[in-house]
């Protein structure tokens, strides 16, 4: 995939995430979609900074932590530990409704932050056509 | 009446403060403690520093204050008003044995991670950051009793409203801007240490002993020096 593949997902993420978030819908299910957005706008940057590596999904963390420093705080580390949370809630459904809102709110953040940072980059930006 | 451990903490601290010296001694709070069972739980059981002077004027021997000695508080008690904000004079020793309580826990923290008990450490960690969110709560007059009570003070510190109930959260946690986040977001990744090890991702998340407590460290140092106006 391309990391401009990995944009569009995302952000189709993003918007599979918001209609599941119903009252008719999973919200472990939703967590889950909105983690992967997040989760694709990391991968952009795991791939492409060679001090990364994707071994495991502690790997996630430390392209947050690094990617914290070199955008000199503007994507926030513990926006990622929030969005964290919703994939752990995917498995044990353990965040209450408040605290599932609120790290849903915050990982909206981080995706939107990420992205603006991404948006500086050649390699996430849109293909040029001919 | 059962206090949570935090709670209780912060407020067997408290005799350390010279500006609380009217409750004695730390033994005296235990006292107090005890006499809330009969207190009218019905008022005070969301707001346990708060009620802090209901028990001490339902001991056996209740302090012979006079006018210049009596904290708003004790007024607010004595005239029979529902919890409030502390008065001015009670928020610096209430902060100050926050500041105390939460060292306790990172200390407790620091001891544990070395022995391997990776749970106890995690419950430490969380019951620093507790510390810091009930304080805050209680010199507002905001309920401190349980954790659903520690997010909305989180959203209230952020936004300036509390939530009165689920609608209203949803409201205004959907309508903050994103530059009001930071709270929440410092509070939900450092309650995210306890819930890893509960649900035993700790380490397959990436969290280490010091990721855990630098998390813990931020999130307790962002609410205790959060300023703002207080009722």
């Amino acid at each position: 995939m391309t990391p401009w593949d990995r944009r569009l997902l995302s952000e189709e993420f993003l918007t599979r995430s918001d209609a599941e978030f119903n009252p008719s819908g999973n919200d472990q299910i939703a967590a889950e979609i909105l983690w992967g957005a997040a989760a694709q706008l990391l991968l952009i940057e795991i791939h492409r900074e060679p001090t990364l590596n994707f071994t495991d999904h502690g790997s996630y963390r430390d392209a947050a932590t690094f990617l914290q420093a070199k955008s000199t705080g503007t994507v926030v580390l513990t926006d990622f530990d929030c969005a964290n949370k919703l994939h752990g809630h995917f498995y044990h459904g353990h965040l209450s409704e408040s605290d599932l809102r609120s790290c849903r709110r915050i990982t909206k953040r981080f995706i939107q932050r990420l992205g603006t940072y991404l948006d500086q980059s050649t390699e996430a930006s849109p293909p040029h056509t001919a | 009446m059962k206090i949570r451990h935090e709670a209780h903490t912060i407020m067997s601290m408290l005799p350390d403060r010279q500006r609380a010296f009217i409750i004695g001694s730390p033994e005296r709070v235990s006292e107090c403690i005890q006499a809330l069972s009969d207190a009218d739980i019905e008022v005070w059981h969301a707001y346990p520093i708060n009620a802090l002077a209901t028990g001490l004027m339902g001991t056996s021997n209740p302090p012979d204050v006079g006018p210049a000695q009596i904290p708003e508080l004790f007024l607010n008690y004595l005239a029979d008003i529902p919890p409030g904000p502390l008065a001015q004079g009670w928020r610096q020793p209430i902060l100050e044995a926050v500041k105390d309580a939460g060292e306790r826990y990172f200390n407790a923290a620091d001891r544990n991670f070395q022995l391997g008990d990776v749970r106890s450490a995690a419950h430490d960690l969380c019951s620093a950051v507790n510390c810091a969110v009930i304080g805050q709560a209680a010199i507002r007059g905001w309920p401190h009793a349980d954790a659903s009570n520690d997010i909305n003070t989180m959203l209230g510190l952020a936004t300036g409203i509390l939530p009165a109930d689920q609608t209203q959260f949803r409201a205004v946690i959907d309508n903050t801007a994103e530059e009001n986040l930071d709270l929440n977001s410092a509070y939900g990744a450092a309650t995210g240490i306890l819930q890893a090890v509960d649900h035993g991702y700790f380490h397959a998340f990436g969290y280490t002993t010091e990721t855990a407590t630098q998390l813990a460290r931020h999130a307790f140092g962002l609410i205790t020096q959060t300023g703002g106006p207080t009722p």
